[in-house]
Order: structure tokens, then sequence, then C-alpha cells
């Protein structure tokens, strides 16, 4: 689709006017009614500082410290992977520009701020998975990274996403990822950030034709942390698939939105998301599917559940479909309950501690959603989920 | 000494009285049977031996080994040497089956002061032991009792006995969801563990079991009481007759 060329400063400037407007969400906002962010509004962040430089040999490897792209020297890719400053591409910050929802705070919030981003071309299939590690730290600064990455048609990547660090600081990523006809993204992101930061990314994905998005995140770290997925399934046959597991602990906010709006007939979306909550964590799970008339033959199914281990942690589902269709399969689920006491006996009485057994059940739930993935991504994913189990559950 | 002692023991579920005073003492290579009638505490009864949450035990005593063991949670029990087999095996999907069985016996053989078992050898073990009870290697594999057969999941049960060395073992009416071949097959599992020293407590409602695990004392279990105890006559002549005159006493 064909758009206006939109520079990234401009962008950037629309942006900042908007955010100048509207500000942060209110509490009467639909999409933020379970999500308090009081403690972000109250908080003047400062930007980071963008002089920073770093270096890595390694491979595929692109770092962002407080939301600034490390200008690596010697900074090397496998064959079909072309890095660019947002600010050089202006087809993709024209797509960006395009691609970021009306009125959406944090998008504004986080390109109003932002100094630059990235612009990932990738031509062809990539063996070697790309390492995109952001990393923050320092209080009261906020960070925004912004990367948007293209796969051309037949493409295909492996993208490892970390997000680290720590300081009562604000991360609010903004990224779009464009996939092509026939092409593959399969992208693996896990939020382990320390307990006193604050995390509101938003993430868009679109995808032509014969299009596979798989997603999977693990959101493990953080204080507040939201989590934002829109996708657009804009040509036929395109599948996305979106898997989270969030873990809360203490008096945490998990939040994983999901939009998928369905804008092409023979399209599939899956969704799966498993929560854990401990002490007095509370979730929100929100996850809207809009399937338009001309739609048909979508197949979107959305399936949540949340383990509570604490009588005051709280879950809160919100599942929306909005299907204007009549030639189509959608299922959504949601669940909320306890471990099973019947399972922790039958592992109790072969002679298994109480903990113990309480960490297999957890590991059984949350390896539900990320067991059937292949290496690298399965690996990257089920580190967090047993580092949290060890050391958050007893 | 006796190897597991049970000494007027009241249970109740919520306000309900189920166990209503039990007296019984196993001795070392015994083999006990209790039979009654559906509702009668059975299965009670092995689950407060076992140490469920959710039992009120407002009287009595347990003792293993000459120990209470009224203060101590189920795994502590399992690590005394005391087992269920559940008459109901609980699925467990996600819990690889062979973590399950190496977990329970590390558990053991920690408390025991033994190190963790050597995970190729514990392979062959289990193995060897699945294979003599007819259990298939692709079981071993899956998910702890998910999409056993009710059959496949008694086996596993007695696997898992076989792989923990009780001292004290509680059937819960295995024999229940068997085929006559694989009545035969866990009665062998059962009957290569009576060493000297197991203890045995077979639970069923039919005498049928009892023709291949040969019981030195049967018990007739009515309303959460032991109404009548001998030998194994006295299974027979419960399957000729019924419980019609021991419920109507109760
Ligand atoms: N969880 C429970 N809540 C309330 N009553 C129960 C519960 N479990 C068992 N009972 C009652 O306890 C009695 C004994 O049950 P059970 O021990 O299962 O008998 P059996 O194994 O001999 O068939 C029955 O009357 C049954 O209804
Ligand atoms: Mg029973």
């Amino acid at each position: 689709m064909p758009h206006d060329v939109v520079s990234f400063e401009r962008l950037a400037a629309d942006a900042a006017s908007r955010y100048a407007d509207n500000g942060w969400p209110g509490s009467k906002d639909e999409a933020w009614r379970f999500t308090n962010i009081n403690a972000i509004r109250k908080t003047e962040f400062s930007p980071a500082d963008t002089a920073i430089t770093g270096t890595s040999s390694e491979i595929n490897f692109i770092h962002f410290i407080n939301g600034v792209h490390q200008p690596i020297d010697n900074m090397s890719f496998n064959d079909g992977i072309i890095c660019q400053k947002l600010t050089d591409n202006a087809g993709l910050s024209s797509a960006l520009a395009a691609a970021i929802p009306h009125g959406h705070h944090v998008a504004d919030f986080a390109l109003a701020h932002a100094s630059d981003g990235l612009a990932i071309t990738i031509d062809q299939v990539v063996d070697n998975p790309l390492q995109m590690i952001f990393d923050y730290s320092g209080d009261g600064i906020s960070s925004h990274p912004v990367v948007v990455i293209k796969l051309l048609p037949g493409a295909d990547l492996t993208i490892l996403e970390e997000h680290k660090g720590d300081g009562a600081g604000l991360s609010a990523p903004v990224m779009l990822f464009c996939v092509e006809e026939g092409a593959k993204l399969h992208h693996a992101r896990r939020l382990i950030e320390s307990d006193q930061r604050y995390h509101l990314g938003l993430n868009l994905v679109q995808q032509k034709s014969k299009s596979v998005y798989s997603g999977d995140m693990v959101m493990a770290g953080g204080d507040i942390t939201r989590s934002e997925t829109q996708v657009s399934l804009m040509e036929a046959d395109a599948q996305s698939y979106l898997n989270a597991v969030y873990l809360g602990r203490d008096a945490q906010m998990r939040d994983v939105t999901s939009r998928i709006d369905h804008d092409a007939p023979d399209c599939q979306s899956f969704q799966r998301i498993h929560g854990v909550l401990d002490n007095q964590s509370k979730a929100v799970f929100q996850g809207k599917v809009k399937v338009e008339r001309y739609a048909q033959k979508t197949d979107g199914n959305q399936m949540s559940r949340t383990l509570i281990l604490s009588r005051e942690a709280e879950a809160n589902t919100k599942p929306e479909l909005e299907i204007y269709a009549d030639d189509v399969t959608c299922s959504h689920g949601a669940t909320i309950g306890e471990l099973d006491s019947d399972q922790l006996f039958y592992l109790m009485s072969r002679g298994i501690g109480c903990d113990e057994a309480r960490q297999m059940l957890i590991e059984a739930f949350l390896m539900d959603v990320v067991d059937a993935l292949d290496d690298p991504k399965r690996e990257w994913l089920i580190e967090p989920i047993e580092h949290w189990i060890k050391t958050r559950v007893s | 000494m006796p190897l597991l002692e049970i000494e007027n023991l009241h249970a109740s579920i919520g306000d309900k009285p189920i166990l209503k005073g039990i007296n019984l003492t196993i001795n070392p290579s015994e083999i006990h049977a209790i039979m009654g009638p559906n509702g009668s505490g059975k299965s009670t009864l092995s689950y407060v031996l076992a140490g469920r949450d959710g039992y009120e035990v407002t009287d009595g005593d347990i003792r293993l080994d000459g120990v209470s063991v009224m203060e101590m949670e189920a795994d502590e029990r399992a690590r005394a040497g005391l087992f269920l087999a559940f008459q109901y095996p609980v699925e467990l999907p996600g819990v690889g089956g062979m973590s399950f069985l190496r977990g329970a016996v590390n558990a053991r053989r920690i408390e025991a002061g033994l190190g963790e078992i050597d995970h190729i050898a514990f392979v062959k073990t289990v193995r060897e032991a699945a294979n003599k009870l007819g259990i298939k290697d692709d079981m071993l594999k899956r998910a702890v009792n998910v999409g056993f057969s009710g059959g496949e999941k008694k086996r596993y049960e007695i696997l898992q006995m076989a792989l923990l060395e009780p001292k004290m073992a509680i059937l819960d009416e295995t024999d229940s969801g068997l085929d006559v071949d694989a009545l035969r097959i866990v009665s062998e599992g059962v009957n290569a563990l009576k060493t000297d020293d197991i203890g045995v407590l077979v639970i069923t409602h039919y005498q049928r079991l009892l023709d291949y695990i040969i019981p030195d004392h049967v018990h007739i279990l009515a309303d959460g009481k032991i109404v009548k105890s001998g030998d194994k006559t006295l299974a027979l002549e419960v399957e000729k007759s019924g419980y019609g005159e021991f419920t109507n006493a109760a």
C-alpha cells in the first residue's frame, strides 16, 4: 500500500505534538482500565543521553543501551540482513508513520522522545538468529528504542530479543515487523528487567499473503510491564501465532494486550497466554480479534489460562471478538485457577517435597506454551521461566 | 515391632465423620486385605494413612515403625517408606514420566543419605521394571498418566511401587478396571515385592484380586469401622453372601 513519505524527524515531531495534546492514558481509557500506571504518570522521566558507544564482535548482534542503538564499529551481519538508521530509510520510517495506531499514547510518547531508530531489511533466508539486546539502567530515565524490520518476500528470520537492566526507569520500545509475501518471522522475546522498572511496549505486525509470524514472549521482569501487540493480516492465507507467558509476584502488574485484525480471507490466528501470579500481583490479558466482512474462512483462536498462587493475586481477562464475516471459526476461552490439590498430593505421596511439587506443576503449566518450540527460541524462553520458578516459588 | 499400627482412628471430612474408630496392626511381611461396600471409607482410610490434606483426624494415632506419622506431611510419610497405589491415579499434563519417576526416587535416596541416582542406570532400571509389568517404552515417555487407559494407570502405580521400594504398601482397589491378564501381571508385581519385611494392605471391593494376592488377614470395613476380621476364608464368605449382613449391622 503506498503511503506518504514521512521522514523519521517528521514522524517524531508529529508524535511529540500529539503527546503534548494527549499525554498519558487516563484511568477511563478502556484499554488501560485494569492497568494502573499512576506511578509512571507521576514520574518526570528524562530521555537517556544519546552519546554512548559500545563495541561487540558478535555476528547478527544488535545492542541498544537505554533505547539508543550502539553504533558499533565492525557491526557484522550474515548475508541477507541490511541494517540502517531509520533516519536514513524514508521507506521504513514512512511505513512506521502509517502503522502507528491513531491516538496511541505510548507510541506517541516513545516516538516523541526517540532520537533515532533502526531499519532492518531481510532479503533472504537467514539461518543464524538475529539477537536484539536492550539494556537499561538509571533512575528516572526513559528509553525509547524504535525498530522497524521488514522481511522481503520469501525471507526467513529468527529474532531473539531481550529487555534487561535495572534502575527505576521506563522502557517504551516501539517495533514494527513487516512480513511480506511468503516470508516467515520467528520471534522470541523475553522481558526480564529488574523489579523496579516499568515497561510499556508496542509491537506492530503487518502480514502479507502466505506469511507466517510466530511471536513467543516470556514476561518475567519489571514492576509494571505491559506488552501490546497489534497484528494486521492484510492479505490472504497469512498465519499468526502469539504465545505469551507472564509471571508476576509481589505487587507487580502484568498486562498482555493484543489486537488481531483479520482484513483478508483464509487467514489464521492463534493466541495462547499462560500466566502465573503470586502474592498481590495483578494481571490483565485483553485480546481483541476483529474479523472484517470480507475476511471469510478466518480461523481465530484465543486461549488464556492463569494460575493463581495466592488469594490476593488478581487476574482479569477481557476477550473481545468483533466479527463481521459469516463463514469463520473463532473461539476464545479463559480459565483462572489454583494449583490442583489432587495433583499436588499425588506428587507428594511419591516423596516429592511440597515446594518441589509446586514447582513441577507450575513448570508443566508454563512449558505447555514453549515446549514445542525449536531451539534456539525454546532455550531462550525456557531459561527465564526456570529462573523465575526457582527463585520465586516456594 | 509392628510395621503399621492404626489405633482408634477417627477422621472426618468437614463435619462428617467417615472413619469411626479403626484399629489395625500390620507386621512385617504380612498381607492384609480390607474389603467393604462402596462408601464404607476404604479410600478415606488410604488417604488419611498417606497424609492427604482435607481430612481432620479427630482421634487416634498412626505409627509407622513405631513412630507416629500424625505430624508428618504426605511427602515425609512417603520418604519414610509408605506407599499408596491410588484408586484413581492422577493425570499430570506436562510432567514427563521419567523426570517424575526420577524425582520420586531421588527424594527417597537423598533422605537416605544416598546421592542422586545415575541417569543412565536409572533409565535402564525403569525399562526393566516396566517390561515386567507389560508397560511399553512409549508410555514411559509420556506425561504422567496422561492418555493412559484405566489398566495402564494401575500398572504404572505398581511400577512406581517397585521403583520406590516401600516398607508398607497400600493398594486401593488396584484390581478395578483390570482384565484377568493385567490382574495377574499386577499381582505378580505385588508378590515380587513381598520380601521378608514389607507389609501390604490390599483394599478391594471384590474377592477376585485375593485369588492372586493371598492375604494373611482379611478385614471387613463397614460404615467407617472394622466389623469383622478373619483369615482368607472370610473373603470367600463375603463373596458368597455379600455385604448385606455387615451394612445392616453397622
Ligand atoms: N471429598 C469428600 N467430601 C465429602 N464426603 C466425602 C468425600 N470423599 C468421600 N466422602 C464420603 O466418605 C464416605 C467414604 O468414601 P470412600 O472413602 O471413598 O469410600 P470407599 O472407598 O469405601 O468407597 C462416603 O460416604 C463418601 O461419600
Ligand atoms: Mg474407594
